[in-house]
């Protein structure tokens, strides 16, 4: 009889043991909210306490659950001390939303402390459909929210613009500061000497034709070809006309819009023709014409030459 | 005073003077025809000076003209009128995507009677051919065209037949409608001599436009005032034109500055011009403007009648660069830049 009550006890004593220590390693998984509508989130929170030095590992999880549940995100297992500083608690949050409406259910989650398996219970998740009021009028698509605009947020973003342009003002204003006081340098005055005034280098091509006696060697066509060139080169630099490149009777046109007297023109509209029958027309012009046409070609010169005024080569003298 | 005489003596004409006065002459005699047909013509055409002057120098210079110009500018009137004036025979050929080399040069036909095959000549066999829309036949109709026009002759199965003289092709291109059309390859363009852009008339030209159409009597008629035979006459004449050396070295000066424009201070064009005129275009401008110095009746050409024919003979001989169409620069630019850049002699 002794002995059946010492068995007694004894397993009375070992079954109180193994439920304190099967109490101290303890998981648990709970839910927010077991219903949700389509697309909704949820957070399923798992966790341990164990004694603090065991050997811990939390359950695998993949991107999905059971069935077509799906975890959004899984966040850092966050570590917690009881009261009792001889137990550790570990816990971890996931968040799950599904995309078909039913019933899911949620498989225990499976942990292991030192060596042995814990499973926590089974969990349910409702998903049900967006109600649609198949009667309602159609709506329009709400409008984007708008959040309010956020400094901090803005700087944020593009402080690497803030700082290039800080940069660029600074540098500005050091630009600014180094010409504001840099010391100034006296201009050296440069001594442009005048060009030669397009009547007088024409008169004096015209003398250096004369002396050449071009016609006299019968060289008729060398000689108006250098007489027009001349003539045209004056044109071109006194009255501003591109006398080089253009035809006579575009030279005559031209001079329609500057203050070319009548007289002047008509001698010029005498010298082109015979010139241009001269170098084209193989023209040989009677002696008197060539001795005319260089007389000519000076008068055009002397009376169309650009008159300075007198206030203007003082001035240049004094300068 | 010994001096001053033998210089009368020099001034007086030497035998090339008296080379130079005959042709003057010579020109002056056979051009006498030039203004009589213009006004014949102008009876007809009213406000299109610058392309019958154009077609005459074509005529003259037997060379062909490519005109361009919207539908309506009086182009097939005018190349009718010319065919008329100079009793000429004159056909027209509408180009279109399905037309064959056969139909414009023509084919040999099998008779059953005869048991032989017979050559029926096509509508080219005329001394004015009109190719109205040219670039809306395929290649092979436009190098059969083409080269009558250079051969001036057309081989049918084993015979080969010369074309009528004078044989003058006036091809049109309309540059509005681009779409299913085949545009002429730049070797094919080369051998139009002149390319003549038209534009509208003046406002008072064409209220006359109308006014003629409209009135009772009808449109004037023009009529026969020269033959096929005083233009071939003409065109020897033409080519009798003295062309001075210096004239010469202006026509050459300004097709190389079309080739290298930096030799002539036009860097900028440098990029712009993909290429620039051949040695036929050289050929081509010698030769118009010794027809323009004919229809203006003088017997030796100076620099104004190579800038009055020079953009007709040029512009299409150069082709520009994608930049060149990205900066809208058209040929005419670049031709009157040269015009302007190059020294006249």
């Amino acid at each position: 009889m002794r002995k059946q009550v010492f068995i007694f006890f004894s397993f009375m004593m070992l079954s109180i043991i193994g439920f304190a220590q099967s109490s101290v390693n303890d998981v648990l998984a709970t839910i927010d909210t077991s219903k949700i509508k389509v697309g909704e989130q949820t957070d399923i929170y798992l966790e341990a306490t164990f004694l603090a030095g065991s050997d811990i590992v939390f359950p695998t999880l993949k991107d999905t659950l059971y069935g077509g549940i799906e975890i959004v995100e899984i966040k850092e297992i966050d570590t917690a001390y009881e009261a009792d500083v001889k137990y550790k608690k570990l816990s971890q949050r996931l968040t799950i939303t599904a995309w078909d409406s039913g019933y899911y259910p949620i498989p225990p989650f499976e942990f292991v402390i030192n060596g042995e398996h814990f499973k926590t219970k089974a969990l349910m998740l409702e998903v049900s459909n967006v109600t649609i009021e198949a009667e309602a009028d159609i709506k329009d698509i709400k409008n984007i929210n708008e959040t309010p605009f956020s400094f901090k947020e803005f700087f944020k973003i593009y402080w690497p613009y803030f700082l290039g342009g800080l940069l660029l003002i600074g540098l500005i204003l050091i630009l600014i500061y180094y010409f504001k006081n840099k010391p100034k340098v006296e201009k050296i005055k440069e001594i442009i000497k005048p060009s030669i005034p397009p009547h007088i280098s024409a008169l004096e091509a015209l003398k250096q034709l004369e002396s050449k006696k071009l016609w006299q060697q019968d060289k008729t066509k060398e000689y108006y070809s250098e007489l027009t060139h001349i003539l045209r080169e004056y044109l071109e630099q006194r009255f501003e006309i591109h006398a080089l490149e253009q035809t006579s009777d575009e030279i005559i046109t031209a001079l329609r819009f500057t203050d070319i007297n009548e007289a002047e023109k008509r001698r010029l509209i005498k010298i082109l023709m015979i010139a241009d029958m001269v170098k084209f027309a193989k023209e040989k012009p009677l002696a008197s014409e060539n001795e005319m046409v260089i007389k000519e070609a000076n008068a055009i010169i002397e009376n169309t030459k650009l008159i300075e005024p007198e206030s203007n080569k003082e001035e240049e003298a004094k300068s | 005073m010994e001096e001053s005489n033998s210089m009368e003596t020099t001034a007086t004409p030497a035998n090339q003077v008296a080379d130079i006065k005959s042709i003057n002459e010579k020109i002056q005699k056979e051009s006498a025809f030039v203004d009589l047909l213009s006004l014949e013509m102008n009876k007809v055409i009213v406000g299109q000076k610058y392309m019958v002057e154009r077609l005459l120098v074509g005529l003259l210079a037997d060379g062909h003209i490519l005109l361009e110009g919207v539908p309506g500018l009086a182009k097939t009137l005018a190349i009718n009128t010319l065919a008329t004036c100079v009793d000429a025979q004159f056909s027209r050929i509408q180009f279109t995507p399905d037309l064959l080399p056969a139909d414009l040069i023509g084919t040999m036909i099998y008779s059953q009677k005869k048991e032989e095959f017979s050559i029926k000549k096509g509508p080219i066999f005329a001394n004015f051919v009109l190719a109205d829309e040219i670039n809306r036949a395929p290649a092979k109709v436009q190098s059969a065209l083409l080269e009558a026009m250079q051969e001036k002759q057309i081989t049918i199965g084993e015979e080969t037949f010369k074309l009528p003289k004078p044989f003058l092709v006036l091809a049109t291109q309309n540059p509005v409608e681009q779409e299913g059309t085949y545009p002429l390859p730049e070797a094919q363009v080369d051998r139009f001599m002149l390319k003549v852009v038209l534009d509208y008339p003046k406002r008072e030209e064409e209220k006359m436009i109308v006014r003629s159409n409209l009135a009772q009597a009808g449109m004037p008629k023009a009529s026969k005032v020269i033959s096929p035979n005083d233009i071939i006459r003409a065109r020897e004449a033409v080519r009798e034109v003295y062309m001075d050396e210096k004239i010469e070295q202006y026509i050459i000066d300004i097709v190389f500055a079309t080739r290298y424009p930096q030799d002539y201070g036009l860097e900028r064009y440098k990029d712009l011009i993909s290429f620039g005129g051949s040695p036929r275009a050289s050929i081509s401008l010698a030769l118009a403007a010794k027809a323009y110095a004919f229809i203006k009746r003088r017997g030796y050409v100076i620099p104004e009648d190579v800038r009055a024919i020079c953009k007709d003979v040029l512009c299409h001989r150069i082709g520009l660069t994608y930049e060149a169409e990205a900066e809208e620069i058209s040929r005419e630019d670049i031709v009157n830049e040269i015009l302007n850049a190059v020294e006249v002699p």
